[in-house]
């Protein structure tokens, strides 16, 4: 027992150390941010990001991966201090713009998306009588300018899906039954063991194999914006999904095996798709399909009325 | 690229759609990199199943340069072989123009031996280094050069002395890859930031080569803009990491190595041309050096009796010699003379 309070205390004096040296790395004092309210600060963190039961060691990994001098700024910001504005204004304001204008692409859309992230930023909103400034929730795990660029990407997508329904509303109302969604063509049954082999295969993938396969053949991703994402280079990613395809394949062929099928019936089933051949007639009756999400960063405002 | 059957990417997608999302945190500390093993396996676990979330991880992205797609058609010529003898082909031509430059003009490359970079101030002539200054700590100075062991390129040819050329200047490319490039951002306009990007402009002129990274400070020794011109060319590249720590790469932004620098100073801002860089950070840190990072010298400007003390925020050098810093108060400092002396607007 004597032994376990020793431990104890020295964890707590490390744990210590470490927040003082975190506290004069945030140079929280400049805001006029206490040792106090920045170790209350870190224990939101803490809460947010690791279980009741975490460690010592892993609570002071966690504390010094942040960005505390972000995480300072973007606290004093949230409680209104005016120096702490001024420097926010300084360093992200210009960098606002420039990000809402590489994702909304369109310079009428991206100002007014800058505005509004701004705006929130600020906390123009009040609730019982305190401001609610959207950067309370940055927690310094990335950069401050990172988690601005996906706030900033959060809220376009938003706002693209919300503007996307509102149209659709809008025209089926008045048009009437014209936009009513198109009842979906039927299900085409497709081979039982065919659909275990290939869920029993996807099932042994790892997180990130699986997120390689989704962005590239579900996402319509490019193989240099994978490779950004993972920070690899572009080759890598072009041979991991060569291989996976390849694996995926034997997987499958072998898990069809092992339902009864010969090997050829099984290439058959895997290459040979009825849907592929209705999806070729329907395209070529209908039109090209629906762009990916990602392309359509770069239309316009969609046209009311 | 071989594809997947149908069949497989139907179930792909039916395994789509997890309950809630990651919070912006985490997306960009995993655009980042930044988390540790065990974090990024979870947001890879939601990632994979969550094209939402893998919509606004691409979103965040900084802004990259667009690369071509790969051919995927075989050629006589693939791009690495093309590329390689590409730059075997300017080696090759490049020694022959050093050895018919090397009768006409000794060359001076001393160099001192220095395996880690060094922020001490390099007393190396023909720029002398002074003790103290009212308006400046000290001009940074090229520091002593000898034949480099490590040459930025694959294949090194012996350095010669530089050849005046008709007059361009051209500069350094950085890859500012952990930040925006400020969309129409001229070359005038001093944008609070991190890593600048400068054009590049074509070179004009037949440039001497170089051995090694030390070699191409020769060519600042001899105030020649040709000579920049070939150290522009194969210059490094340089970023700064969100923790504001400072890499470089020589090859092209393939792999990069960290600078390590002895200053506890976070760093937001670098302007590099050719061979020399200007690092700016918190609480007045401003760094520069002349060799790519081999050797570095603190700069304490002083205007009106005034130390920088500010954080440097901003920084746009058109030249080793001219630049301007912007601080987190807005306030402009500028020199002329490469630091030596500075004004405050």
């Amino acid at each position: 027992m004597a032994r376990s309070g020793v431990q104890s205390d020295a964890g707590e004096r490390a744990l210590a150390s470490v927040l003082a040296e975190l506290y004069e790395k945030s140079r929280g004092q400049d805001f006029g941010l206490t040792r106090e309210s920045f170790a209350h600060i870190l224990r939101e963190v803490r809460k947010k990001y690791l279980p009741d039961g975490a460690s010592q060691t892993e609570t002071v990994a966690l504390y010094l991966s942040l960005h505390v001098e972000e995480l300072v700024l973007a606290r004093a910001c949230a409680a209104g201090e005016e120096r702490a504005w001024q420097a926010f204004v300084t360093r992200y304001r210009e960098k606002l713009y420039e990000i809402a204008t590489y994702i909304a692409k369109e310079s009428s859309s991206s100002r007014e998306l800058a505005d509004s992230i701004y705006a929130d930023l600020y906390g123009i909103r009040e609730r019982g009588g305190e401001r609610l400034s959207k950067l309370a929730s940055y927690m310094g795990r990335g950069s401050l300018e990172g988690w601005l660029r996906t706030v900033i990407a959060q809220e376009y997508i938003n706002s693209y899906r919300r503007r996307r329904r509102l149209v659709s509303l809008d025209e089926e109302a008045e048009q009437g039954v014209q936009f009513v969604a198109a009842v979906p063509p039927p299900a085409k049954a497709v081979d039982p063991r065919l659909t275990a082999a290939t869920d029993e295969a996807l099932a042994e993938l790892s997180p990130e194999d699986r997120f390689v396969l989704a962005s590239y053949y579900l996402d319509s991703r490019t193989l240099a914006q994978i490779a950004s994402i993972l920070k690899v280079h572009e080759s890598t990613i072009s041979r991991k999904l060569d291989k996976l395809t390849a694996w995926l394949r034997r997987r499958i062929l072998a898990g069809l095996g092992r339902r009864g099928m010969s090997r050829r019936q099984a290439k058959e089933a895997l290459e040979v798709d009825v849907r592929d051949l209705e999806i070729n007639v329907r395209s070529v009756l209908q039109g090209t399909a629906d762009p990916p999400f990602f392309d359509k960063k770069a239309e316009g405002p969609l046209a009311k009325g | 690229m071989a594809e997947l059957p149908t069949s497989i990417i139907e179930r792909l997608r039916r395994g789509e759609g997890p309950t809630g999302h990651l919070d912006p945190d985490l997306i960009s500390a995993f655009v980042e990199n930044s988390l540790n093993r065990a974090d990024r396996n979870r947001v890879f676990e939601h990632l994979a199943y969550c094209s939402q979330c893998r919509e606004i991880s691409a979103l965040s992205l900084p802004e990259v340069p667009v690369v071509a797609p790969r051919s995927t058609h075989s050629t006589w010529f693939p791009w690495p072989v093309l590329r390689w003898g590409v730059v075997a082909a300017c080696l090759l031509a490049a020694a022959v123009l050093s050895l018919r430059h090397r009768s006409s003009r000794p060359l001076e490359l001393a160099r001192s031996e220095t395996a880690a970079p060094d922020f001490q101030r390099s007393p190396a002539p023909p720029v002398p280094v002074p003790e103290a200054s009212s308006s400046v700590a000290g001009k940074p100075a090229a520091p002593p050069l000898q034949p480099a062991h490590r040459a930025a390129l694959p294949a090194a040819t012996a350095a010669q002395a530089p050849k005046a050329d008709s007059g361009a200047e051209d500069r350094a490319v950085i890859a500012a890859t952990n930040g925006p490039t400020a969309p129409g951002a001229g070359l005038d306009e001093v944008v609070p930031g991190r890593a600048k990007e400068v054009r590049q402009q074509p070179v004009h002129s037949q440039l001497p080569q170089e051995v090694g990274r030390a070699s191409l400070a020769t060519a600042k020794m001899s105030s020649s803009p040709a000579a920049f011109a070939t150290a522009a060319a194969h210059a490094p590249r340089w970023t700064l990491s969100s923790e504001g720590t400072l890499e470089r790469s020589f090859d092209a932004g393939t792999t990069w190595e960290t600078v390590p620098l002895p200053s506890p100073a976070r760093f937001h801002v670098l302007s590099a041309y050719g061979m020399f860089i200007w690092l700016g950070g918190s609480s007045g840190a401003l760094y520069h050096s002349a060799d790519a990072g081999e050797h570095w010298t603190r700069v304490e400007p002083m205007a009106e009796g005034q130390a920088l003390t500010e954080d440097v925020i901003g920084m746009e050098f058109t030249d080793d010699d001219h630049g301007v810093l912007t601080t987190a108060t807005n306030q402009k400092w500028v020199t002329a003379d490469c630091g030596q002396s500075w004004q405050k607007k």
